[in-house]
Protein backbone atom coordinates (compact mmCIF):
# COMPACT_ATOMS: atom_id res chain seq x y z
CA UNK A 1 0.00 0.00 0.00
CA UNK A 2 2.89 2.34 0.85
CA UNK A 3 4.47 1.62 -2.53
CA UNK A 4 1.22 2.50 -4.26
CA UNK A 5 0.88 5.75 -2.38
CA UNK A 6 4.51 6.60 -3.07
CA UNK A 7 4.09 5.90 -6.77
CA UNK A 8 0.97 8.04 -6.83
CA UNK A 9 2.81 10.85 -5.07
CA UNK A 10 5.65 10.70 -7.55
CA UNK A 11 3.14 10.78 -10.38
CA UNK A 12 1.39 13.86 -9.02
CA UNK A 13 4.66 15.66 -8.38
CA UNK A 14 5.64 15.08 -11.98
CA UNK A 15 2.30 16.09 -13.38
CA UNK A 16 1.46 19.26 -11.47
CA UNK A 17 3.34 22.33 -10.45
CA UNK A 18 3.00 24.16 -7.17
CA UNK A 19 1.72 27.72 -7.05
CA UNK A 20 0.79 30.34 -4.55
CA UNK A 21 -1.61 33.21 -4.03
CA UNK A 22 -4.63 31.55 -5.56
CA UNK A 23 -7.87 30.38 -4.06
CA UNK A 24 -7.08 26.95 -5.34
CA UNK A 25 -4.41 25.77 -7.69
CA UNK A 26 -3.88 23.99 -9.93
CA UNK A 27 -7.33 24.16 -11.53
CA UNK A 28 -6.52 21.66 -14.28
CA UNK A 29 -4.22 18.70 -14.34
CA UNK A 30 -3.31 15.39 -15.92
CA UNK A 31 -2.01 12.63 -13.65
CA UNK A 32 -0.35 9.39 -14.73
CA UNK A 33 0.05 6.54 -12.31
CA UNK A 34 1.48 3.01 -12.41
CA UNK A 35 -0.83 1.80 -9.65
CA UNK A 36 -4.55 1.55 -8.94
CA UNK A 37 -4.48 4.86 -7.10
CA UNK A 38 -3.38 8.34 -7.97
CA UNK A 39 -2.81 11.53 -6.07
CA UNK A 40 -3.46 15.20 -6.66
CA UNK A 41 -1.99 17.96 -4.56
CA UNK A 42 -3.98 21.19 -4.40
CA UNK A 43 -3.29 24.46 -2.70
CA UNK A 44 -6.35 26.28 -1.35
CA UNK A 45 -5.95 29.90 -0.32
CA UNK A 46 -8.06 32.26 1.78
CA UNK A 47 -8.51 35.53 -0.14
CA UNK A 48 -10.40 37.19 2.71
CA UNK A 49 -9.14 39.48 5.45
CA UNK A 50 -10.51 37.15 8.12
CA UNK A 51 -10.17 33.47 9.04
CA UNK A 52 -12.42 31.00 7.21
CA UNK A 53 -13.23 27.31 7.46
CA UNK A 54 -12.22 25.23 4.44
CA UNK A 55 -13.38 21.78 3.34
CA UNK A 56 -11.86 19.79 0.50
CA UNK A 57 -14.13 17.32 -1.30
CA UNK A 58 -13.80 15.05 -4.30
CA UNK A 59 -16.48 14.52 -6.95
CA UNK A 60 -16.72 12.51 -10.15
CA UNK A 61 -17.29 13.99 -13.61
CA UNK A 62 -21.03 14.22 -12.88
CA UNK A 63 -20.50 16.03 -9.59
CA UNK A 64 -21.36 13.01 -7.44
CA UNK A 65 -19.30 12.72 -4.24
CA UNK A 66 -16.63 10.00 -4.41
CA UNK A 67 -14.42 8.30 -1.85
CA UNK A 68 -11.00 9.84 -1.45
CA UNK A 69 -8.28 10.02 1.13
CA UNK A 70 -7.93 13.75 1.79
CA UNK A 71 -5.42 15.10 4.23
CA UNK A 72 -6.40 17.38 5.69
CA UNK A 73 -10.06 17.49 4.62
CA UNK A 74 -11.25 20.16 7.05
CA UNK A 75 -9.17 23.01 8.41
CA UNK A 76 -9.16 26.73 8.90
CA UNK A 77 -7.08 29.30 7.07
CA UNK A 78 -6.05 32.69 8.34
CA UNK A 79 -6.27 35.84 6.24
CA UNK A 80 -4.31 35.45 3.02
CA UNK A 81 -2.96 32.06 4.07
CA UNK A 82 -2.74 28.89 2.01
CA UNK A 83 -1.79 25.30 2.62
CA UNK A 84 -1.13 22.15 0.69
CA UNK A 85 -3.71 19.33 0.63
CA UNK A 86 -3.08 15.83 -0.68
CA UNK A 87 -5.96 13.92 -2.27
CA UNK A 88 -5.47 10.22 -3.07
CA UNK A 89 -8.09 8.53 -5.21
CA UNK A 90 -8.61 5.08 -6.67
CA UNK A 91 -9.05 4.21 -10.34
CA UNK A 92 -11.58 1.60 -9.19
CA UNK A 93 -10.42 -0.72 -11.96
CA UNK A 94 -10.72 1.81 -14.77
CA UNK A 95 -7.87 2.94 -17.05
CA UNK A 96 -8.93 6.56 -16.86
CA UNK A 97 -10.75 8.65 -14.30
CA UNK A 98 -12.02 12.23 -14.44
CA UNK A 99 -12.52 13.90 -11.08
CA UNK A 100 -13.24 17.27 -9.59
CA UNK A 101 -11.47 18.37 -6.43
CA UNK A 102 -13.22 21.25 -4.79
CA UNK A 103 -12.32 23.77 -2.14
CA UNK A 104 -15.46 24.72 -0.29
CA UNK A 105 -15.30 27.57 2.11
CA UNK A 106 -17.61 29.55 4.28
CA UNK A 107 -17.02 32.14 6.97
CA UNK A 108 -17.42 30.84 10.49
CA UNK A 109 -20.98 30.80 11.89
CA UNK A 110 -22.11 34.12 13.20
CA UNK A 111 -20.90 36.14 10.23
CA UNK A 112 -24.35 35.97 8.69
CA UNK A 113 -23.12 35.27 5.18
CA UNK A 114 -25.65 33.36 3.13
CA UNK A 115 -23.36 32.23 0.35
CA UNK A 116 -20.62 29.63 0.08
CA UNK A 117 -17.78 29.59 -2.38
CA UNK A 118 -16.92 26.37 -4.19
CA UNK A 119 -13.87 26.30 -6.44
CA UNK A 120 -13.37 23.09 -8.37
CA UNK A 121 -10.34 21.91 -10.28
CA UNK A 122 -10.78 19.30 -13.01
CA UNK A 123 -8.28 16.47 -13.23
CA UNK A 124 -7.84 13.52 -15.56
CA UNK A 125 -5.90 10.49 -14.34
CA UNK A 126 -4.51 7.75 -16.56
CA UNK A 127 -3.33 4.36 -15.36
CA UNK A 128 -0.19 3.37 -17.22
CA UNK B 1 44.18 72.86 -24.51
CA UNK B 2 42.45 72.73 -21.09
CA UNK B 3 39.16 72.51 -22.93
CA UNK B 4 40.32 69.41 -24.86
CA UNK B 5 41.51 67.66 -21.66
CA UNK B 6 38.17 68.40 -20.02
CA UNK B 7 36.33 66.88 -22.95
CA UNK B 8 38.48 63.74 -22.84
CA UNK B 9 37.89 63.28 -19.10
CA UNK B 10 34.20 63.83 -19.55
CA UNK B 11 33.99 61.21 -22.30
CA UNK B 12 35.97 58.71 -20.24
CA UNK B 13 33.67 59.27 -17.29
CA UNK B 14 30.58 58.78 -19.43
CA UNK B 15 31.97 55.57 -20.90
CA UNK B 16 32.76 54.23 -17.43
CA UNK B 17 29.19 54.96 -16.29
CA UNK B 18 27.72 53.13 -19.27
CA UNK B 19 29.92 50.13 -18.59
CA UNK B 20 28.53 49.85 -15.05
CA UNK B 21 24.90 49.71 -16.13
CA UNK B 22 23.08 46.41 -15.85
CA UNK B 23 19.47 45.36 -16.14
CA UNK B 24 17.89 43.62 -13.18
CA UNK B 25 15.10 41.38 -14.47
CA UNK B 26 11.83 40.74 -12.65
CA UNK B 27 9.89 37.72 -13.86
CA UNK B 28 6.60 36.01 -13.05
CA UNK B 29 4.96 32.86 -14.28
CA UNK B 30 1.32 32.81 -13.23
CA UNK B 31 -1.00 29.82 -13.34
CA UNK B 32 -4.61 30.21 -14.35
CA UNK B 33 -6.75 30.51 -11.26
CA UNK B 34 -10.22 31.23 -10.02
CA UNK B 35 -10.99 33.17 -6.86
CA UNK B 36 -14.43 33.74 -5.42
CA UNK B 37 -15.01 36.61 -3.06
CA UNK B 38 -18.34 36.71 -1.28
CA UNK B 39 -18.93 40.44 -1.00
CA UNK B 40 -22.27 40.62 0.78
CA UNK B 41 -24.96 38.28 1.98
CA UNK B 42 -28.50 38.34 0.72
CA UNK B 43 -31.56 39.31 2.70
CA UNK B 44 -34.80 37.35 2.39
CA UNK B 45 -38.10 39.07 3.06
CA UNK B 46 -41.64 37.83 3.10
CA UNK B 47 -43.47 37.92 -0.23
CA UNK B 48 -46.83 36.52 0.81
CA UNK B 49 -47.36 34.03 3.62
CA UNK B 50 -45.57 31.13 2.01
CA UNK B 51 -42.72 32.82 0.13
CA UNK B 52 -39.42 34.37 1.19
CA UNK B 53 -37.69 36.22 -1.63
CA UNK B 54 -34.59 38.39 -1.82
CA UNK B 55 -36.11 40.24 -4.79
CA UNK B 56 -39.21 41.33 -2.88
CA UNK B 57 -39.43 44.88 -1.55
CA UNK B 58 -36.97 45.31 1.29
CA UNK B 59 -34.86 42.33 0.33
CA UNK B 60 -31.29 42.32 -0.92
CA UNK B 61 -29.44 40.27 -3.48
CA UNK B 62 -26.22 38.56 -2.45
CA UNK B 63 -23.06 39.73 -4.18
CA UNK B 64 -19.99 37.76 -5.17
CA UNK B 65 -17.06 38.58 -7.40
CA UNK B 66 -15.32 35.83 -9.34
CA UNK B 67 -11.77 36.61 -10.42
CA UNK B 68 -10.29 34.51 -13.22
CA UNK B 69 -6.80 34.77 -14.66
CA UNK B 70 -7.38 32.49 -17.63
CA UNK B 71 -10.01 31.36 -20.10
CA UNK B 72 -12.17 28.27 -19.81
CA UNK B 73 -13.71 28.76 -16.37
CA UNK B 74 -17.43 28.54 -15.70
CA UNK B 75 -19.75 29.73 -12.96
CA UNK B 76 -23.03 28.38 -11.64
CA UNK B 77 -25.07 28.28 -8.42
CA UNK B 78 -26.36 25.48 -6.25
CA UNK B 79 -29.56 26.15 -4.40
CA UNK B 80 -29.78 25.03 -0.76
CA UNK B 81 -31.66 21.82 -0.02
CA UNK B 82 -33.00 23.14 3.28
CA UNK B 83 -32.65 26.04 5.68
CA UNK B 84 -29.58 25.72 7.86
CA UNK B 85 -31.50 27.66 10.50
CA UNK B 86 -35.26 27.91 10.80
CA UNK B 87 -37.91 27.90 13.52
CA UNK B 88 -39.05 24.53 14.82
CA UNK B 89 -41.85 23.10 12.76
CA UNK B 90 -40.72 24.54 9.44
CA UNK B 91 -41.69 21.99 6.81
CA UNK B 92 -40.41 21.24 3.35
CA UNK B 93 -39.31 24.21 1.26
CA UNK B 94 -38.54 24.56 -2.43
CA UNK B 95 -35.62 26.86 -3.27
CA UNK B 96 -34.89 28.64 -6.52
CA UNK B 97 -31.83 30.70 -7.29
CA UNK B 98 -31.07 33.15 -10.07
CA UNK B 99 -28.08 35.28 -10.92
CA UNK B 100 -26.89 37.97 -13.29
CA UNK B 101 -23.37 39.17 -13.98
CA UNK B 102 -21.58 42.35 -14.93
CA UNK B 103 -17.92 43.13 -15.51
CA UNK B 104 -15.74 40.60 -17.33
CA UNK B 105 -18.85 38.46 -17.81
CA UNK B 106 -22.08 40.09 -18.86
CA UNK B 107 -25.21 38.01 -18.37
CA UNK B 108 -28.86 38.85 -17.86
CA UNK B 109 -30.69 37.06 -15.04
CA UNK B 110 -30.60 33.28 -15.52
CA UNK B 111 -31.56 30.29 -13.33
CA UNK B 112 -28.81 29.37 -10.88
CA UNK B 113 -28.13 26.00 -12.47
CA UNK B 114 -27.19 27.71 -15.75
CA UNK B 115 -23.48 27.28 -16.45
CA UNK B 116 -22.02 30.56 -17.65
CA UNK B 117 -18.57 30.78 -19.29
CA UNK B 118 -16.54 33.41 -17.44
CA UNK B 119 -14.54 36.14 -19.10
CA UNK B 120 -10.99 36.77 -17.93
CA UNK B 121 -11.00 39.31 -15.11
CA UNK B 122 -13.52 40.23 -12.42
CA UNK B 123 -17.12 39.11 -12.87
CA UNK B 124 -19.64 40.61 -10.44
CA UNK B 125 -22.46 38.21 -9.67
CA UNK B 126 -25.76 39.36 -8.21
CA UNK B 127 -27.45 36.35 -6.61
CA UNK B 128 -31.10 35.97 -5.61
CA UNK B 129 -32.90 33.27 -3.68
CA UNK B 130 -36.59 32.46 -3.46
CA UNK B 131 -37.96 29.99 -0.92
CA UNK B 132 -41.49 28.61 -1.24
CA UNK B 133 -43.01 26.66 1.63
CA UNK B 134 -44.74 23.48 0.53
CA UNK B 135 -48.36 23.72 1.67
CA UNK B 136 -47.48 25.82 4.70
CA UNK B 137 -46.68 29.34 5.79
CA UNK B 138 -43.43 30.71 7.15
CA UNK B 139 -43.72 31.28 10.89
CA UNK B 140 -42.00 34.10 12.71
CA UNK B 141 -38.35 33.49 13.52
CA UNK B 142 -34.87 33.53 12.03
CA UNK B 143 -34.16 31.78 8.75
CA UNK B 144 -30.82 31.16 7.08
CA UNK B 145 -29.93 29.28 3.91
CA UNK B 146 -26.70 29.06 1.95
CA UNK B 147 -26.37 29.39 -1.81
CA UNK B 148 -23.20 27.86 -3.24
CA UNK B 149 -21.33 29.81 -5.91
CA UNK B 150 -19.24 27.44 -8.01
CA UNK B 151 -16.30 28.25 -10.24
CA UNK B 152 -14.73 25.39 -12.15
Amino acid sequence: MHKRTLAALIAVCAATTPASSQSMSPMRGVVRSFTDSFAVRVQPRNPYKHRIGVTIRAYDADFRPIDASISPADFSLGAGASRSVLVVLSFEGARERRVRICTESAPFPGKGVGMRAQICGKFIAYRL
Amino acid sequence: MKYIYSCVFLLLGTTASLGAQSDLPFRANLEESCTIEIRSDGVLVRDGLDVLDSEAAGGNSGAATVYTTGAGFQASLKAPEAFSRAPNGTGAVTFMTTYSSTGATSTAKVPGSTITPLGVGASNLSVDLRAVADNAIFQKGAYEAFVTVTCE
